[in-house]
């Protein structure tokens, strides 16, 4: 029954045991629910197990907007993955001790190709493909009662979309093989009113030939007034003048650099104006100790966190999960280094559950709530 | 600058002269003074002597907070100290008495002081430091544990 704490703090131990004084329960609620707003959600659920006052103190709304109001609120990194050979995506949040502890399941989402987007204090999952066929679907996982809903439907089925939050709207382009009209390319979703609407992109200044295809699998936004869009298929940004947008999947901006995953456990680095990319340095320990002749290292998941680190997962020679967090520091000479802050296994597989068939990172990010 | 005197008395009988700004950090004493300006004594129902000198004690040190980072430096050190001397009866205890008095900045110390101390415990340890007695059912228990097991590392969990 020990969290794993610091020898020093676990025997930390007041000697007043001898009667009962009702602890927080004991303050006007008022007061008890400004010391629990700067409390973290980790030790809320702690504290919910203390007694019943204590649990409805913590479960109480004022407390959800007062942490709001007070700036209390914490950043946990939330990740969605698939633990084969189950199919259905399964969430999870890393704990401060840095394991993968298992939230409610989306009991709406689709196995494959959905798109995904952060706003604060949740997460929303938009389309994908269900027995091979794109969704309409959309549902919204609030991360403060770790709770699913289901969200207003798009007006077209997208799977694997480029999709960003952008001023309390979602954006939602492309992932639909309805290419036939415009207006239905990309659309968009207001938060306030909770509807969907045909985002008139095109009549946009667009400073470069619209790809002929139009998929459009990523769209990153640098400045306000600007959306990088990447096609994938010829690996070529366009630039066009509009709102600040911003979709992460296996790529990240990071102090206006663009990171992205490369082959054999390298992340890749560059310009948002260049497109030449170059090797982050400083990982080569890690990249050689994890890698053999039996086993290539390859990142599984790349993605920044709230800290502006970039977070990467592999599945090691043992089959489990391991996560890193590493910092990026610019060199004179104009190298970027990494230094990797923390590493090591996030998730193990169960051998009695024959779960080592590997995962799959869907996605990961953080989220403040 | 004129050094008025005010006295506060706790509601044990205890008298507490202080200086008019010392005392003016206890907002519920400022907005007497505003409404009628020549009280010098001030009995304040809620609080306690014990109690109070801390509070005076607190707001003394902070009665001229200097902007410059060197100061605030050196206040937030005192303040850390100043935390230290108390248990968790005694925090709580001028947690009511700052609200009472209406002092904001002791009010957010001691809370985040609390919140600190509950960091990290177990269920188990904060019932023992706050002296709260466990009103759950066997099962209640488990069923809340059920519901916040993202919250718990494996070796939190009780073996089936």
């Amino acid at each position: 029954m020990n969290k794993c704490l610091p020898e020093s703090k676990r025997r930390k131990k007041t000697k007043e045991t001898s009667h009962s004084w009702s602890g927080l329960s004991l303050l006007p609620d008022e007061i008890a629910l400004r010391c629990l707003a700067r409390v973290s959600r980790f030790d809320h659920a702690a504290l919910s197990l203390v007694s019943k006052s204590h649990r409805s103190l913590v479960a109480s709304t004022e407390l959800f907007y007062l942490r709001w109001e007070m700036g209390c609120t914490d950043v946990s990194m939330y990740v969605c993955m698939k633990v084969f050979p189950n199919p259905t995506p399964r969430w999870f949040i890393l704990t401060p001790n840095r394991r993968l502890n298992p939230i409610q399941s989306n009991p709406y989402q689709p196995p494959d190709s959905s798109s995904f987007v952060v706003v604060d204090g949740g997460i929303f999952v938009i389309g994908g493909l269900i027995d091979g066929i794109p969704t309409t679907d959309v549902s919204f996982l609030d991360c403060y009662s770790h709770t699913w809903h289901r969200v207003k439907s798009m007006n077209m089925p997208r799977a694997s979309a480029s999709a960003c939050f952008v001023d309390g709207n979602i954006y939602v382009f492309g992932g639909s093989e309805h290419y036939a009209h415009d207006h239905i390319w990309a659309e968009v979703f207001d938060r306030e009113t909770q509807t969907w609407a045909p985002f008139m992109f095109l009549t946009h200044n667009w400073d470069f030939e619209i790809p002929q295809n139009k998929i459009i699998h990523q769209s990153l936004a640098i400045e306000v007034k600007k959306i990088f869009a990447l096609n994938e298929k010829d690996r070529r940004f366009y630039i066009l003048p509009s709102d600040e947008i911003v979709n992460t999947k296996d790529w990240c901006i990071i102090d206006k650099l663009l990171y992205c995953r490369g082959t054999r456990g390298k992340i890749l680095w560059c310009e948002l104006n260049e497109l030449d990319w170059k090797e982050v340095k400083g990982l080569e320990d890690l990249q050689h100790s994890l890698s053999s002749s039996r086993y290539s290292f390859n990142i599984n998941k790349l993605c920044s966190n709230s800290a502006g680190n970039i977070v990467i997962f592999w599945i090691a020679q043992s089959l489990d999960l391991w996560c890193a967090e590493i910092s990026m520091e610019r060199c004179k000479g104009g190298e970027i280094w990494g230094k990797i802050e923390w590493f090591g296994v996030v998730f193990e597989v169960d051998p009695f559950l024959h779960s080592s068939y590997g995962f799959k990172v869907l996605y990961s990010a953080s989220v403040y709530v | 600058m004129s050094s008025n005197k005010i006295v506060l008395t706790s509601s044990d009988g205890e008298s507490f002269e202080v200086e008019e700004v010392v005392a003016r950090k206890l907002q519920i004493v400022g907005h007497m003074l505003e409404d009628d300006c020549v009280i010098n004594e001030i009995p304040l129902q809620n609080v306690t002597g014990d109690i109070l000198s801390m509070v005076i004690e607190y707001c003394k040190t902070h009665v001229d907070e200097e902007e410059s980072e060197e100061a605030q430096t050196k206040l937030k050190t005192w303040d850390e100290e100043f935390m230290k001397k108390f248990d968790i009866k005694t925090l709580l205890q001028i947690i009511l008495a700052a609200n009472y008095l209406n002092v904001k900045g002791l009010l957010d110390l001691v809370s985040q002081t609390i919140a600190d101390t509950i960091k990290d415990y177990t269920p188990e340890q904060i019932r023992e430091v706050f002296g709260v007695e466990n009103d759950y059912t066997e099962e209640e228990e488990a069923e809340v544990r059920k519901e916040n097991a993202w919250a718990f590392d494996e070796a939190d969990t009780p073996k089936p």
